[in-house]
């Protein structure tokens, strides 16, 4: 099979969604980088046709050879993050490397190499309908999250744990099995979280500041000088938007937006909010359910099982990105660095969205034919 | 499994609709809350100081008012946007931001607006040069290239602020963290360390949080930039510093008008003092503002005036009238609302509340009568003849016997309250310290003989109404009528030995005089009379009650109510023995203020009261009434005498002194005063017999003209000597006379 024969086999619901996506968060980007003197939105722009490039790439392969490399992919990006803790000196490592004239984020790609790997492991295995079968892909998670729990990036990490719950559902495990581990792991991160050392002084500060903004009244006005203090930005400009939006008669977007930290990449979202009103929130959440019940209905015509644990894996990264993203914005969770797919500003990030729905087109495209082997129940 | 699938889309699709429910409540059920929240947060409001009332004198010459200064101010953000460009179709100015002070390259131009407001499109506007400030610098008599040097270093230090503001807000270091690191890099490298250098400790922290980065920045620009500094002392680039308390005419003329903004940057900032056109003249009796020391003292302002009326920058009387009439001098602050313009600078004001001035205090006294008493005080109270520490020191008041008004007052030494304020207010404070230690003492060791004198009396404290001292033969007015009126006969035809007598008490020292009765006594002030009388043995029990109560009946030993803060109560001891006795009928060992004396004074003119004195006619347009304190006396002692201290003048010890054209058919009762100045401090301790001097000189009394307002008054010439109250004192209250009758 050629590139040709899978653009033209290709799901093209999802790439068509993503690019809408895409467009929708470069208007709004060069709303919130007004008066910046960095042209993002531009740069926004490139990195979309840089992420399309990635995605035909993707695309080159079958995505069966793709999952077989898995261990040199899994090493690659997992060595990324090693390097970027070392690289520099001082009190953090930060999380970004050059390469050539680019700086990236191994974090970022780390992402999708774990839902390979994990796809990977689990598609012939039985094993995770025992506890005992939690262990392997456990351990898979585990050395990139720590890695870049250390970095410190949080919000990335964060994504890793749905990712694994999600895939373990989907490749059959048991509920109870799953809530056990669950609980486990909540109670360890509590615990880890007043180590000393484990959380950087502003990460803690952040999550105090979202627990007492939902526990105390008095508390909400004190912390708007503090740590919440973007947090409560955010809601002030959402909270302007009304149902259609903010009126140039009332100062514009740009007026109702100036204040909010960070409103180019995570917070993007109180942008659009501001600018669209309600209405457009709906139609935005609208459209990311299209998005990714396109993609989800992908796996589900998909019979071969590491194909399919690609798509879902794609699938939880995307809704948890959202979810988390949109959650913290609004406020209903607490405040961790995690992107708005193809609406932040970034180039890692959007990129390796790109990279995921060339996945998710490769697999749509090239349904390889079940051997023999019954890989999941279909209960 | 693809039921696994489709519950996993469930759960996505319920955390949709959640964060759906949760919108919908932010942008449509709490809309109106958020909206409030934003308006807030875009604009501030903040108090402005209403300017203080004016103190005038019964001819409407100001004695304090508020006098607004000009200044140079500077403004970060207008510098940094000094770039113009002018439209091509409407020739409107527009200024934009200079890349150089957000932090772009140096080199970068500014881009011109996107759209005029006439409509035009940005390829019609024209850059324009920026234009020099030497008129501007010509007009302020600065070197040329001084603004811009000072405007540069200005930024920078600006600069330096934001840098480290950007890592206090993302990293969460402490400014004074901050602060300190960088002192102790400055102090290990032994160079000065830029903002920026600081902030690059943090790089790593600070790198891949560009977006936060870059917000703060915005944020601390905004802030900081848009916050006037005051241009009153700045670098040159020749070196050295340039002070501008206030700018020429000229210059503000070409700020005010400067509509191409050619001067962007600079502004012009009014700046309220308190000014004192008459300086030292009535100093202590106006007295003067100050600002609040401590916190606590700004709470019991609010806590008296309201909430809102104390500022940093209000300035509070704490002393004589500007003390008295606080609550009606203060100016009623105003609110300013401050809003973000397009550059998030807080640079558009609205007036919410304009600020209102306080009420005006009109004084009964005149300046140029204070004037002349102060002249006719001075020409008496020389340096040549004074005995005591510091300058030569004395007071002149005077007042309408019949209503209190004060009519003029005058005293040396005296300060300029335009200048060195912190000086004075400084000595103020210490020398009530003393004062009130002074007091306390005096009220718990129930103290019968000695006066606690002020150590080395500063020129803050008025001589007229808070220093008392002896008023030795003054005090034979009370002394006198006390003994008529006791019920008691006194001696009429009394033998006294004169300067010496051969048995003791050889004390109190006297005149050489004939034959004397009460009045005669008070006309040739017999010390010897007084002082048997008043230790008679058969009457001494009855005085040493007695004494006290006619002190008090006469407002000794007590605040009069003079309008003013600060005013003293002098001293009497409560329960007198013989031997104090004595003391106290000749006015030693115990202290009165010429306040207190001229309303001793004033009771003998008017009979039957004791004036309250007022400084103030009218407060706010509201006149201040009259006080009079009843003092019944009885009319026969009381002929008699006004009959002795009509006789001082006319034949005893201040005779000839009123034998004056200017003051014909004006009539002078009076009384002179030669007191031991005993005070250990007031004079240095000398070895000498204490009644060989120094002596405080007074003369105290009233005077009259058909036609005219009576006058009381008392005057007092501190530690002189030599000389004796009638050939020194006397003479001041003559000239002022003199004065006063003929205009
Ligand atoms: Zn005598």
């Amino acid at each position: 099979m050629t590139i040709a024969d899978r653009l033209r086999k290709a799901p093209w619901s999802v790439p068509i969604l993503a690019v809408a996506l895409t467009a929708v968060g470069v208007t709004t980007i060069a709303t919130a980088a007004e008066g910046h003197p960095v042209e993002y939105a531009w740069m926004q722009v490139r990195w979309a046709f840089v992420g399309a490039a990635a995605a035909l790439l993707v695309l080159a392969p079958a995505y069966l050879r793709i999952v077989a490399a898995w261990p040199v992919l899994y090493a690659l990006g997992t060595s990324l993050l090693v390097v970027v803790l070392f690289k520099g000196t001082g009190q953090s490592a930060g999380r970004w490397i050059g390469v050539g004239g680019f700086r990236m984020q191994p974090s970022e790609f780390m992402k999708l190499l774990l839902v390979v790997a994990l796809a990977a492991t689990l598609r012939y295995s039985r094993e995770h309908r025992r506890l005992r079968g939690f262990a392997r892909p456990m351990v898979l998670v585990l050395v990139p999250f720590l890695l870049v729990v250390r970095q410190p990036d949080l919000g990335t990490a964060v994504l890793f744990v749905p990712l694994f719950f999600a895939l373990l559902y989907a490749a059959g495990a048991r509920g109870t099995h799953l809530a056990g581990v669950a609980l486990a792991g909540v109670v360890a991160a509590v615990g880890l979280a007043f180590v000393p050392g484990v959380l950087k002084d502003y990460q803690r500060d952040r999550l105090f500041a979202f627990v007492a903004e939902h526990t105390d009244a008095k508390a909400a006005s004190a912390l708007k000088q503090s740590q919440s203090h973007q947090l409560h930005q955010g809601l002030t400009s959402i909270g302007l938007g009304g149902w259609t939006g903010v009126s140039d008669d009332d100062g514009g977007v740009v007026e109702a937006t100036r204040d909010v930290p960070e409103r180019h990449s995570d917070f993007i979202f109180p942008v659009f909010a501001a600018r669209f009103g309600f209405l457009g929130v709906t139609g935005l959440l609208l459209l990311y359910a299209a998005f990714l019940g396109a993609v989800l209905s992908t796996a589900g015509r998909v019979r071969e099982p590491s194909g399919r644990f690609l798509v879902v894996g794609v699938f939880a990264l995307f809704a948890v990105q959202v979810v988390v993203n949109l959650g913290m914005t609004v406020g209903l969770l607490p405040v961790v660095g995690v992107p708005l797919p193809f609406m932040t500003y970034g180039g890692s990030s959007l990129l390796t969205s790109f990279l995921a729905i060339g996945l998710v087109m490769n697999v749509g495209a090239d349904p390889p034919i079940e051997l023999g082997r019954v890989g999941i129940d279909d209960d | 499994m693809r039921r696994r699938l489709f519950v996993l889309y469930l759960a996505v699709c319920a955390a949709l609709l959640a964060i759906e429910v949760r919108v919908f409540h932010l942008q449509v059920v709490s809309h109106e809350r958020w909206v409030a929240e934003a308006a807030a947060y875009r604009s501030q409001e903040h108090t402005v100081a209403g300017p203080r009332g004016r103190i005038v004198d019964a001819d409407g010459a100001a004695l304090a008012e508020d006098r607004a200064t000009v200044r140079l101010a500077f403004v970060p953000g207008e510098w940094a946007s000094r770039e113009r460009f002018r439209c091509g179709a409407c020739g409107a100015v527009s200024f934009r931001a200079s890349p150089r002070w957000y932090g772009g390259p140096a080199d970068r131009p500014a881009t011109p607006p996107r759209r005029c407001s006439c409509g035009a499109s940005r390829d019609r506007f024209e850059r324009l040069p920026e234009e020099d400030l030497a008129p501007l610098e010509d007009a302020l008599g600065v070197p040329s290239g001084t603004l811009s040097h000072a405007a540069d270093e200005t930024m920078r230090d600006v600069g330096d602020e934001i840098e480290l503001t950007v890592v206090s807000q993302v990293v969460g270091v402490r400014m004074a963290t901050l602060r300190t690191k960088r002192r102790q890099l400055e102090d290990e490298t032994g160079r000065p360390w830029s903002g920026a250098e600081v902030a690059s400790r943090w790089r790593d922290e600070l790198e891949g949080r560009e977006f936060y980065v870059e917000d703060a920045r915005q944020q601390a620009r905004a802030d900081l930039y848009g916050r006037p500094v005051a241009f009153e002392r700045f670098e040159v680039p020749s070196g050295g510093t340039l002070v501008l308390k206030s700018i020429p005419a000229e210059a503000e003329r070409l700020l005010e008008l400067d509509r191409d903004g050619r001067y962007r940057g600079l502004r012009t900032e009014a700046v309220v003092q308190r000014s004192y056109p008459r300086r030292g003249l009535l100093a202590h009796a106006v007295g003067v503002v100050t600002p609040f020391r401590d916190r606590a003292e700004r709470d019991a302002y609010e806590a008296e005036f309201g909430k809102g009326s104390a500022l940093p920058q209000t300035r509070v009387g704490r002393t004589g009238l500007e003390g008295a009439y606080e609550e009606a001098l203060r100016g009623r602050p105003g609110r300013l609302r401050s809003e973000r313009d397009a550059d998030g600078l807080f640079t558009v004001r609205t007036v919410v509340q304009a600020p209102r001035r306080g009420a005006d205090v009109v004084t009964h006294l005149r300046a140029d009568a204070c004037e002349h008493a102060y002249q006719a005080l001075l020409s008496a109270a020389t340096a040549d003849g004074y005995g005591g520490h510091g300058p030569p020191s004395g007071a002149f008041f005077a007042m309408d016997p019949d209503t209190g008004a004060v009519l003029a007052m005058a005293e040396t030494p005296t300060f300029d309250p335009n200048v060195s304020l912190s000086e004075v207010t400084q000595r103020i404070d210490e020398d009530e310290d003393t004062l009130a230690q002074g007091e306390a003492w005096y009220e718990a060791s129930k103290a019968e003989t000695a006066l606690r004198p002020l150590q080395r009396p500063s020129v803050a404290l008025s001589r007229v109404s808070r220093i008392a001292v002896e008023p030795g033969s003054a005090m034979k007015i009370v002394t006198v009528l006390a003994l008529l009126e006791s019920g008691h006969p006194v001696p009429e035809e009394y033998a006294c030995a004169g300067e010496s007598r051969a048995v003791e008490p050889k004390y109190p020292k006297c005149h050489t005089h004939g034959l004397v009765g009460p009045e005669g006594v008070l006309a040739y002030s017999c010390n010897r009379w007084c002082a048997d009388c008043a230790s008679d043995r058969a009457w001494r029990g009855l005085h040493t009650t007695l004494f006290p109560a006619w002190a008090q009946r006469f407002g000794l030993a007590a605040r009069s109510g003079l309008d003013v803060v600060g005013e003293g109560r002098g001293v009497y001891p409560r329960a007198p023995d013989g031997i104090l006795l004595r003391q106290l009928s000749i006015g030693q060992s115990m202290g009165a203020t010429p306040v207190q004396m001229a309303r001793v004074a004033s009771a003998v003119q008017n009979g039957g009261w004791l004036p309250v004195p007022h400084i103030a006619a009218t407060v706010g347009g509201r006149p201040v009434e009259p006080e009079r304190v009843p003092i019944a006396l009885d009319p026969g002692a009381l002929a008699r005498v006004r009959t002795g201290m009509r006789g001082c003048v006319t034949y005893g010890t201040a005779k000839h002194i009123f034998e004056r054209p200017e003051l014909a058919g004006v009539v002078v009762v009076g009384k002179t005063g030669t007191a031991t100045a005993t005070g250990l401090d007031w004079v240095e301790p000398t070895d000498k017999d204490p009644s060989d001097g120094p002596w405080h000189l007074w003369f105290v009394g009233y005077a009259e003209k058909p036609g005219a307002r009576p006058v009381a008054f008392a005057v007092v010439l501190h530690a002189r000597t030599r000389g004796v109250g009638g050939d020194e004192a006397a003479p001041v209250v003559a000239a002022f006379l003199s004065w006063w009758f003929a205009s």
